[in-house]
Parts: C-alpha cells; sequence; structure tokens
C-alpha cells in the first residue's frame, strides 16, 4: 500500500514537471538544440 | 538452455526494433545530416545521441544539460519529469530492452574473447562512478561553470558520451565539411569509445556498470517503478543458476530489485524451478499477476 502511494506521487511528481516544463517554454530549448548539429556531443568542440 | 537461448534471442530483436525505432531516419545516414523534425521534442528514454543521424527524438541527458546550461535555467522540470516517468513506468528495463548503446554492448560482449571478472571490491567502488559522473558532469558542472555570456558547458556530453562519438563518427562518414574539424577533442572521445568497445569484449556492460549517468537515474527507481522481477523464496533451492547468468552480478537471492538490475530476465530464464517472475503494475495487479506467474510457470 505504501509502496503504491509512493508510485503514484511520483507519477503525479513527474506529470507536473512535464506539464510546469512547458508552461516555462523549457521544450523550445529542447528542440532548438535537438535540430541542430551538437558539435561538442559528437566531438568536434 | 534452450529457454535461456529463446529468452535472449527474443531480447535482441526487442533491442534491434527499438535502436531502429529510435533512429528511424535512415536519410540521414546516406546524407550525412540529422533529423530537424517536431519529435525532438520529446525525450527518448535512452541514452541516444540527438546528434546522431537517424535521431528522431532527444536524449535525455544532452537535453538535461542543454537547459540547465542555459542562460534562462538552472532546472529542467521537463526533462527531469520525462525521466522520471520512464524510470517509475519500466526502470533500468529500458538499459536491458530498449537502450542502443546496451545492445552495442551486449553484441561486443559475444566476441569469443576471454571474459574478466572485475574483483568484486573494485567492482563495488566503481559502481558508484556513475553517480559521480551524474551528479559532477551532468548536474553541477553545467550549472556552476559559465562562459562570459553567462552559459555553461555540457560536459559529460563534451568530455565522455561514448554514444555521442559513435553518432558523430556517422556524421563524419557522409559529411567532408565535417571531417575538416576533427582535433584534440574528437581524438579524446576515441580514446573513450575505444576504451569502451575493448571492455565491453571482456567485461559485461562496462558503461550501463560504471559510466551512465541515466541508468543511474533509473537506478533510483529500482525499487518503486512498476516493472518488477519477484523471487519466490519458497520456491528457491538455492542453486546459484540465477546469480552464475546475471551479466550485472547481481546477488538475486538476497535483492533481485536492486538499481544494478538491468532486468534483462536472464535469472528468470535460468532458473529450474521457475522461482522468479516478474510483474507490471500497482501493487494489487502485480501481486495477483505474481502469484499466477508462479503457479503457471513460464514454457
Amino acid at each position: 500500500m505504501k509502496k503504491t502511494a509512493v508510485r503514484v506521487a511520483l507519477i503525479v511528481v513527474a506529470v507536473a514537471f512535464i506539464v510546469f516544463g512547458i508552461f516555462r517554454n523549457e521544450t523550445a530549448l529542447v528542440l532548438s538544440k535537438g535540430k541542430a548539429i551538437c558539435f561538442a556531443c559528437i566531438g568536434l568542440g | 538452455m534452450k529457454k535461456k537461448l529463446k529468452q535472449e534471442t527474443k531480447r535482441t530483436f526487442i533491442q534491434l526494433a527499438a535502436a531502429a525505432f529510435f533512429n528511424g531516419y535512415a536519410a540521414g545516414f546516406v546524407k550525412g545530416h540529422i533529423f530537424t523534425g517536431k519529435t525532438k521534442i520529446l525525450c527518448v528514454p535512452v541514452l541516444n545521441c540527438y546528434s546522431c543521424p537517424g535521431a528522431l527524438g532527444s536524449c535525455p541527458i544532452g537535453s538535461l544539460q542543454a537547459v540547465i546550461s542555459s542562460r534562462k535555467f538552472r532546472f529542467s522540470f521537463y526533462v527531469l519529469g520525462m525521466i522520471m516517468l520512464f524510470g517509475i513506468i519500466l526502470g533500468r528495463l529500458i538499459c536491458g530492452f530498449l537502450c542502443p548503446f546496451g545492445l552495442i554492448q551486449d553484441l561486443l560482449h559475444k566476441i569469443p574473447l576471454p571474459k574478466v571478472r572485475v574483483n568484486p571490491k573494485v567492482d563495488r567502488i566503481l559502481r558508484y562512478l556513475k553517480y559521480a559522473v551524474l551528479l559532477v558532469l551532468v548536474i553541477l558542472l553545467p550549472i556552476l561553470i559559465r562562459n562570459e555570456v553567462n552559459m555553461g558547458y555540457t560536459w559529460f556530453c563534451q568530455y565522455v558520451c561514448p554514444a555521442g562519438t559513435l553518432a558523430g563518427l556517422s556524421l563524419i562518414a557522409s559529411n567532408p565539411f565535417l571531417a575538416q574539424m576533427l582535433g584534440f577533442l574528437f581524438s579524446w572521445k576515441m580514446c573513450i569509445l575505444v576504451i569502451v568497445i575493448i571492455s565491453s569484449t571482456l567485461i559485461h556492460r562496462p558503461f550501463c556498470k560504471y559510466l551512465c549517468p541515466l541508468g543511474a537515474i533509473y537506478g533510483l527507481f529500482a525499487k518503486f517503478s512498476l516493472y518488477q522481477l519477484n523471487l519466490d523464496k519458497s520456491k528457491c533451492v538455492g542453486c546459484g543458476k540465477c546469480e552464475k547468468v546475471c551479466p550485472m552480478d547481481v546477488k538475486c537471492t538476497t535483492d533481485i530489485n536492486t538499481a544494478e538490475c538491468i532486468r534483462c530476465g536472464r535469472c528468470k530464464a535460468a532458473c529450474p524451478v521457475h522461482a522468479i517472475g516478474s510483474t507490471f503494475g500497482f501493487d494489487r495487479s502485480a501481486r495477483k499477476a505474481a502469484e499466477a506467474s508462479v503457479e503457471k510457470p513460464a514454457e
């Protein structure tokens, strides 16, 4: 029962985080980063 | 043995399908550019560089660093929320069944070379390294170290991530413009990639065990993820076959849902008395499924 409560709480927090992140427009940053070649990631600088 | 092979083959097929799914933009590999569609707004649940030519989604570790190292934010609710959701639903089952870099290490380990068993004491210490990587390279340094325009750096991606180097290799191979930019950083990252590749042939999943920050986060959800393994102690005969086949050296009989377990299911397949089962769901449904799986062992 306690484990179920923790699981539900974690899911609620995760969804709330996602919604709040969208509200803060973090998604624009994620998208812009994902759409450009990341030179640091591939080892070019 | 037959069952083990069948289970392992099934898992390899799922891993291949997942790798193809997360890297479904085949044209990128031919033309030497990356996918720029809107699906990159979503993070994939695995360590899959968004600069891989085929990547359809964003890497959660790369995205996390990108957001927290930006001028605007010091915390990423969006990316952490996604990682938490993946972690609570599937946990490290993602490592065992979905991660393309896990698949690469699994395939490398199949190369018939002598295998090395890391000294248990050294192994125990090295396992904490991934948490240090997560804390220092993924979280603290991108937040704390800033340049003159108040931008941080993606330290893990830049100096460690071998998945990014692999992505770079496939991009550079088909893009001569990028090939002209090779320098010290690329050589450094190639060294890390080569070390990971060589050690993967000798040790099972060294990157997952010792370095992966995403695996470290998912490990934190091991006890609470909806997917769990269950050991029926009344059936266990203590033969130790589960522990012998475990690629992550988990003590299955004492702590089967440890943070180190990647839920590959080898222990389940190896158990001669079907004492190990798996469940997915919240407590009630999980308990019922566990009882059913113990009553009706898999073929």
